[in-house]
Parts: structure tokens; C-alpha cells; sequence
């Protein structure tokens, strides 16, 4: 390539995006070294079992501990909240300037890697639980029962399916919350606030947060799920970069 | 909506705390000034690990599950009748279902007074029961009964302790079994599985208890005196 090209040649906006978003991907694997870390601490944590009950007499006291992988994937969803946030900051922006960028290829590039980083939180977060149930067999050797153990291709694929479509709502989540607090930290007060308030425990039984619940996690079959998941994930994506621009303008 | 602990809330938030902590503390230190090689094959080779993850479990032998190595029953045998205490009342142990034998004694005996021992007497209820013999056959027999202790489905008979008799002049010993606990390890689906396929709960099977009896025979021309509670029957 001349000089000439390169002062003449306006790139697309498709190879600006891929190109950033190759180099946010090489440059940001410590991020995903993070996951690897919150997983693990996840399976050690689901090490002890996630909950027990018995039964017995004087002679014999029989228990049943059940395992899980829950925690794993809940750590998981913390972790893409957290990564979602940490991009939004300045520190992270900055690489963007080392590109012919615009606001639009920034966020495109940035909501790219967020749908990696959920497909690959998603994957490994299931997994994990394979992982899992390897180490608990041996450890827990002769008294394991086998229900649940070796679970079907099918099962998998449903749980990691479900598990990408939970991190993609919580990265666009995360993603708008780092907009937010760019735009105002007051709202590193405000958000920690309101999620405790309204959304958590003090306010479980409000009429809209039963729809919010309802709408996603009560949702049983898959294809709505993915439907739901996806719109408001774009919604939510689509409020960001307005918002976004707002700070561009300020 | 249950109500939730406020204890629980604050652990919640806590773990929520280290949680994001740590993966600052990870993005931000030492691990991030990893060189990118590093950090690139220490990604991959846990990707590839959690990739053969599914290819291992399915090389573990399924023989050491408790439900493939220990005998399982089925329903119908959940709800056999085995209430051992209808034989302290007078009931005979052979006609009823799903009782059986754990260990039996007989021991020579001429003397004419018994004195029966329980121990530790006063930790745990040992039922004993006592059936005088027809005749005068110098013998002194002793029969562990059990029922069968039965956790989702599984009959953990096999490794119940029976208890422990002995003679020892006028004297017979019994001494509780050694106690056993045992915790058993399942596996439950994740909720992101059960939101969409159900939940795949446990057996809903009911348990059982085990329990156990001493059943003691005697010759006719002995007298049996215990401190513990005894249970006199006549012969079926």
C-alpha cells in the first residue's frame, strides 16, 4: 500500500469495526484471564455442595449433598457486568484513537467483543460444571449417585444457549451503566442504589419487578427466550450509544 | 415471596464485593502485565481443558456410583410393612416383610438367672426382646434384626453395623452398633438448564429408616433380669 492510498482510501465502516474490535480482543485477554479466575473460584466455592439434608437414628445418619454449577455461572454473569462496565472507561476507550475511529465504530467494535466475551463466558461457564463433576467423582469417590452426572449433548447445548442469552442482557446491562456513570458519576451512587432498592430484596414483590421476572426468567421455552433476550439486549444497546453521544456533544 | 435473611443479604453483597474485586485486582495488576503470549496459552490451554471435560466424564467408571454398586429397590418394596416394634409386641420376626437377619449368637448357658446389659444404656432405646423356649436346651440364642434403611431408592442395608453380644458368666452384653454416617453426592441440574427443561429433582421417593432389635432366646428354666427395657413374648 502508498502513501497515497492511505491518505485517499476512506476505510468502511465494516473494516474499521473488525479492525478494532480484533485489536480490543488481543488487547483485552487479561480480561477473559479474569473469567478464568472467577470460574475457578466458582468451582472451588461449589466444592462443599450447594446444599444438604438427612435423616437418621442412632445408629446410622444418612445424608444427601447436592452439587451444582450455579455458582460458577453466577460469578460468570458478575464478571461480563464487570468487563462491560471497565470498557466504557476512558482507560479503555483510548485505544480507539489509535484507529481512523468514530463513535459509532466504537461502540459497534466494543458491543462485538462484549457478544465474544458472553459466547465465550457462556461456553466455559457450562463447561466448567463438567469440570466439575470430574473433580467432585474423585474426590467424593464411592458415594457419588450417578443422576445428573453425565448429562446429554442436548441438556449442554440448552444450558450454554441459555447462559450466552443471560450474559448478553447483563453485558448490554453493564454496558449502559458504564455510559451512565461517564456521563455523570453521581450515578456510581445512584445505580448501586436503585439496584439494591428496587430491583434485589427490599422490593421483590412490586408488581413491575414480577413482570421483569416473569418476562425472562420465567420464560420456559427457549426460542421466546432468545426473542426477548435479543430485542432488549438491542434496546438496551441502542439507548447506550445515544446516551453515549450526548457525552460526545458534551 | 419468601422472605429473605438479612444476613443472607449481607453475605450476598459481601461475596458480590471480593467478586469484583478480584477480577479488578486481576484486569488491573500483575496478571494483566502478563506478556499477551502468556496470557493467550494459559486462556487457550483452559479452554481446551473444560473441551475434553466432556470427553473424560464420559471415561469414568460408572461402577463406583453408590446406585450401581449398592443394591437399589423398587417402590413397591419401599412400602413393605417392616415395622420391627409389632415383634416387641408380640409378633413373629419371620412373618414380617422386609425384616432381616444382621447377625446372630448362640452361646451355651446353664446358669438360671440372666442378666441382660445394655450399653451405653442410657444414649440410645435398644429394643430387646425375650422368648422363653419350650425346653430346657442349655442354649442361649441372640438375633440382630434389622429393617431396612432406604435413601432414594437405594438399600443401604449392607452397610448397617449389627450389634454386639456377648456372655460372659450370668452376664449378656449387648453393646450398641458403631455409629455410621454417611453422605451420599448428587448432582442437580444447572437453572439455567432447568428454566427451560424442568426441574430434575431427586427421587421423590420417600425414606426409610433402618432400625434394629435384639431378640434374645432363652432356655425355659431361665430367669432374664435387665436394667434396660425388655420386652417379654410369648413363643409363636
Amino acid at each position: 500500500m502508498s502513501l497515497t492510498d492511505i491518505s485517499l482510501t476512506e476505510p468502511s465502516l465494516f473494516d474499521t469495526v473488525k479492525k478494532q474490535f480484533l485489536y480490543k480482543l488481543k488487547g483485552r485477554l487479561g480480561l477473559f484471564l479474569a473469567m478464568m479466575g472467577v470460574q475457578i473460584m466458582g468451582l472451588l466455592f461449589s466444592l462443599s455442595g450447594a446444599s444438604s439434608h438427612g435423616m437418621g437414628d442412632n445408629f446410622l445418619y444418612v445424608s444427601v449433598n447436592e452439587f451444582s454449577s450455579d455458582l460458577i455461572i453466577w460469578f460468570t454473569f458478575f464478571w461480563i457486568f464487570v468487563v462491560a462496565v471497565l470498557i466504557t472507561t476512558k482507560d479503555y476507550q483510548n485505544i480507539d484513537f489509535t484507529f481512523v475511529a468514530n463513535r459509532l465504530s466504537s461502540h459497534l467494535s466494543n458491543v462485538g467483543f462484549l457478544i465474544t466475551a458472553a459466547v465465550i463466558g457462556g461456553v466455559t461457564a457450562m463447561l466448567s460444571g463438567t469440570l466439575l463433576r470430574i473433580v467432585i467423582y474423585f474426590i467424593r469417590g464411592r458415594y457419588m449417585l450417578s443422576e445428573n452426572f453425565i448429562t446429554a449433548p442436548e441438556v449442554v447445548l440448552t444450558g450454554i444457549a441459555v447462559t450466552i442469552l443471560y450474559l448478553l442482557l447483563i453485558s448490554a446491562l453493564g454496558y449502559f451503566c458504564g455510559v451512565l456513570v461517564q456521563l455523570s458519576k453521581v450515578f456510581i451512587v445512584i445505580l448501586p442504589a436503585l439496584y439494591i432498592g428496587t430491583v434485589d430484596f427490599l422490593a421483590r414483590e412490586l408488581p413491575v419487578i414480577v413482570k421483569v421476572y416473569n418476562f425472562i426468567i420465567g420464560e420456559n421455552s427457549l426460542a421466546l427466550l432468545a426473542v426477548k433476550v435479543l430485542i432488549t439486549t438491542a434496546l438496551i444497546y441502542a439507548c447506550s450509544c445515544v446516551l453515549a453521544n450526548r457525552l460526545e456533544v458534551r | 415471596m419468601a422472605t429473605i435473611d438479612p444476613l443472607l443479604v449481607i453475605l450476598f453483597m459481601a461475596n458480590l464485593l471480593i467478586l469484583v474485586l478480584v477480577i479488578l485486582f486481576v484486569v488491573k495488576s500483575g496478571c494483566f502485565s502478563l506478556q499477551n503470549k502468556i496470557q493467550f496459552w494459559l486462556i487457550a490451554g483452559y479452554i481446551l481443558l473444560l473441551l475434553a471435560s466432556p470427553v473424560v466424564i464420559q471415561m469414568l467408571p460408572k461402577e463406583n456410583f453408590a446406585d450401581e454398586r449398592i443394591k437399589k429397590v423398587s417402590e413397591k418394596d419401599l412400602y413393605v410393612q417392616a415395622d420391627l416394634y409389632t415383634i416387641a409386641q408380640g409378633a413373629s420376626p419371620e412373618q414380617i416383610k422386609g425384616v432381616f437377619v444382621l447377625e446372630q449368637w448362640e452361646f451355651p448357658y446353664n446358669g438360671s438367672m440372666l442378666n441382660v446389659v445394655v450399653r451405653p444404656l442410657y444414649e440410645y432405646d435398644a429394643v430387646i426382646v425375650v422368648e422363653r423356649k419350650d425346653s430346657a436346651d442349655g442354649k442361649i440364642e441372640a438375633v440382630n434384626y434389622a429393617s431396612k434403611p432406604i435413601v432414594e431408592l437405594i438399600d443401604l442395608s449392607e452397610i448397617m453395623k449389627p450389634h454386639k453380644v456377648a456372655l460372659d458368666g450370668n452376664v449378656l452384653k449387648v453393646t450398641a452398633p458403631e455409629f455410621l454416617q454417611i453422605e451420599l453426592g448428587v448432582f442437580r441440574n444447572e437453572f439455567v438448564i432447568s428454566q427451560i427443561l424442568g426441574d430434575t429433582e431427586l427421587e421423590s421417593a420417600p425414606w426409610r429408616h433402618g432400625s434394629q432389635l435384639i431378640y434374645l432366646r432363652v432356655p425355659a428354666d431361665v430367669e432374664v433380669q435387665s436394667e434396660a427395657s425388655v420386652h417379654f413374648v410369648e413363643k409363636q
